[in-house]
């Protein structure tokens, strides 16, 4: 009876546990699918890149267990599309997902056309200039658009957890997006300390919408979507119709990699100017030396060693652009991980393997 | 809400209100009913594979805690139970916070035919809550299944040397059930006490066996007839079958502490 028991319990206990599906598929192949959407398509061997090693990238990314939150590795070079491979659903090719703060790094393309089109006069304004809420809050009137850009607004701001006011704007609680930013304390003077943070191209992105008539989102798809050729793009705005700054934007890895083109060409899309080459220069500038181990520019990121400027976006969404190798690398991952989760660690790794195989 | 759904709602609620009534009734009723009561504790293991989580699978200890009122006569028992429990979860080392809530679950089985016979079953009714928050993971958005189940209870006793034992059984048939939608914006979110209690409820839908299904098997064993102590292994599945789907399996030990008998 009791040996009978047990045996049925242990029947029960062993057929009863929940399996863990396969997290990424295994690598097929990285030939890239044709879809006109504005990308040319070469192969690795036309674009001096050794196959084989860039094959066994590929295989390794797609059987990394370390690794499992990434989505896709896209490599461009000479403009051209060498190598597309999506680890867990290929319908990521066509499928917006977050890309959080990448939309940091449009805002600061945005930014560059508001200049060349004389919206903004120059990055020294003082935003009182463009933002009327400023009357309500004079404290923050010797805030310059250079400030913004460069996270030193001075204004007390926290991205991260429960407390922080990023949680506040993605649960639209304040009614008044603008308000509420200006409304914090000042923690600095503007311009002395940086400190990375939503805030600051939220009151860019007000700016621009202040300035064009139209949201910023409207505005970036006459300016900057429709002639990169981007078609797969959403962008939110805030509750009160001002379009979000700090993230906000949901694209393709395709698509995204039509703005670290677009900057490794010095403003160019298919020999036609869409951003001043002048205003790469400056946007792509260090302003902060060592802003987490990286150096931070007008709202872009740089890697001084690897001599790469890049797009970055929470979960562990980037866009790298390495000059040296007429190289644009593009990794997306699993968007709503946080802290140690998130595809960080290591994520480089990938970039330095691909640099090293581009002859 | 479409018509369908409304009537379908209605003749739910008739049920249940019936059912209780008719509980209630029995218990005004009860003459010569024992009244045994129980509370319990159940440490164990659960596992969750959400839909949302890419096939991730959490796993980690649980523990729950319930009481239970059995009304038995010779010819039928009626039961009434609440439960909760709280289990922190891992996957790839990523936390998770479960939550569960049973706050009432009724039962009325008749002895199956024949004198002598042990088994007693009968319908059920039960509202369970399942919560899930993954906070690493799913930063912003929680995560639920609701069920409002009719089932079937079935309860078999028996004698062996000085022990007693029991196996209890249940299984919904059909019920309502809410779930979190399967898409979500990226970007905003409401997460909250408030929210969490309007989510719970949120989007409730009729279904039967073909969308989900929540059951639960108990062996129990009582070493001496008049011990206060009960020891058992129990088994529970919930399952919801569409988009986004959701299996939620536990394996835990029960330690049941009797009322002392007079």
């Amino acid at each position: 009876m009791k040996r009978t028991a047990l045996f049925l319990l242990s029947i029960l206990l062993f057929t009863s546990c929940l399996k863990e599906d396969e997290l990424k598929k295994p690598y097929v192949s990285f030939i890239p699918r044709q879809i006109n959407d504005g990308w040319e398509i070469s192969t690795p061997v036309e674009e001096n890149i050794d196959t084989d090693a860039l094959k066994q990238i590929y295989r390794e990314f797609h059987a990394d267990p370390e690794i499992w939150q990434v989505r896709s590795l896209l490599v461009f070079r000479n403009g051209k599309l060498v190598a597309e491979s999506y680890t867990k659903d290929d319908n990521d090719i066509s499928t917006p997902r977050a890309i959080w703060s990448c939309t940091k790094q449009v805002v600061g393309l945005l930014t560059g056309i508001a200049i060349e089109k004389q919206m903004i006069h120059s990055v020294n304004d003082s935003i009182s200039a463009y933002l009327t809420e400023t009357s309500r809050h004079p404290d923050k009137k010797n805030i310059l658009i250079e400030d913004l850009l460069a996270m030193r607004s001075g204004i007390s701001y926290s991205n991260d957890g429960l407390a922080g006011q990023t949680d506040d704007i993605l649960r639209q609680l304040p009614d008044n997006i603008t308000d509420f930013i200006l409304g914090r304390q000042l923690q600095d003077s503007p311009g002395v300390n940086a400190q990375y943070k939503d805030c600051d191209p939220q009151l860019v992105s007000a700016i621009i919408q202040s300035l064009c008539g139209k949201t910023t989102a409207e505005w970036a798809k006459e300016e900057l979507f429709d002639k990169l050729e981007i078609k797969n793009v959403r962008w939110d705005n805030y509750k009160d119709g001002i379009t979000l700054g700090g993230f906000g934007i949901l694209t393709t890895p395709r698509e995204l990699a039509k703005f670290g083109q677009c900057v490794l060409d010095s403003g160019e899309w298919k020999k036609e100017t869409i951003v001043s080459k002048e205003w790469i220069k400056q946007m792509t500038t260090v302003q902060i030396p060592d802003l987490y181990d990286y150096q931070f520019c007008y709202l872009w990121w740089r890697d001084k060693n690897r001599g790469m400027t890049f797009m970055w976006g929470h979960g562990g969404q980037y866009v790298c652009i390495i000059p040296s190798k007429n190289l644009v690398v593009v990794m997306t991952a699993e968007v709503n991980t946080q802290d140690d989760f998130q595809f960080i660690e290591g994520a480089f790794t990938w970039v330095d393997r691909i640099v090293k195989i581009a002859n | 809400m479409d018509e369908i759904m409304k009537i379908k709602f209605k003749r739910m609620k008739a049920y249940i209100i019936s059912l209780l009534f008719f509980l209630l009734l029995l218990n005004c009723s009860g003459q010569g009913n024992d009244i045994y009561r129980n509370s319990f504790f159940s440490p164990g293991f659960a596992q969750v594979k959400e839909g949302a989580n890419f096939g991730l699978v959490f796993n980690g200890p649980a523990l729950n805690y319930g009481m239970n009122w059995d009304l038995k006569n010779d010819k039928r028992i009626i039961i009434f139970g609440y439960e909760l429990g709280v289990g922190v979860l891992f996957s790839k080392s990523i936390p998770a916070l479960g939550i569960h809530l049973k706050p009432a679950e009724f039962a009325y089985m008749f002895r199956f035919p024949g004198t002598n016979s042990r088994l007693f079953i009968g319908p059920s009714l039960k509202f369970e809550y399942n919560y899930y928050l993954y906070p690493q993971l799913q930063s912003g958005f929680d995560y639920w299944f609701t069920d409002f189940s009719c089932g079937v209870n079935a309860r078999y006793d028996f004698k062996y040397k000085s022990s007693a034992f029991r196996i209890n059984a249940n299984s919904s048939i059909m019920g309502f059930i809410s779930r979190q939608p399967d898409y979500r914006d990226p970007y905003f979110f409401d997460i909250g006490f408030k929210h969490a209690v309007r989510h719970l409820h949120q989007d409730m839908t009729f279904a039967f066996l073909d969308k989900y299904n929540t059951a639960k098997l108990e062996i129990l064993w009582k070493p001496g007839l008049k011990s206060r102590l009960t020891l058992g292994y129990v088994f529970a599945y919930s399952g919801y079958y569409q988009n986004p789907d959701i299996n939620m399996v536990s394996h835990s030990i029960k330690i049941v502490i009797n009322e002392k008998q007079k």
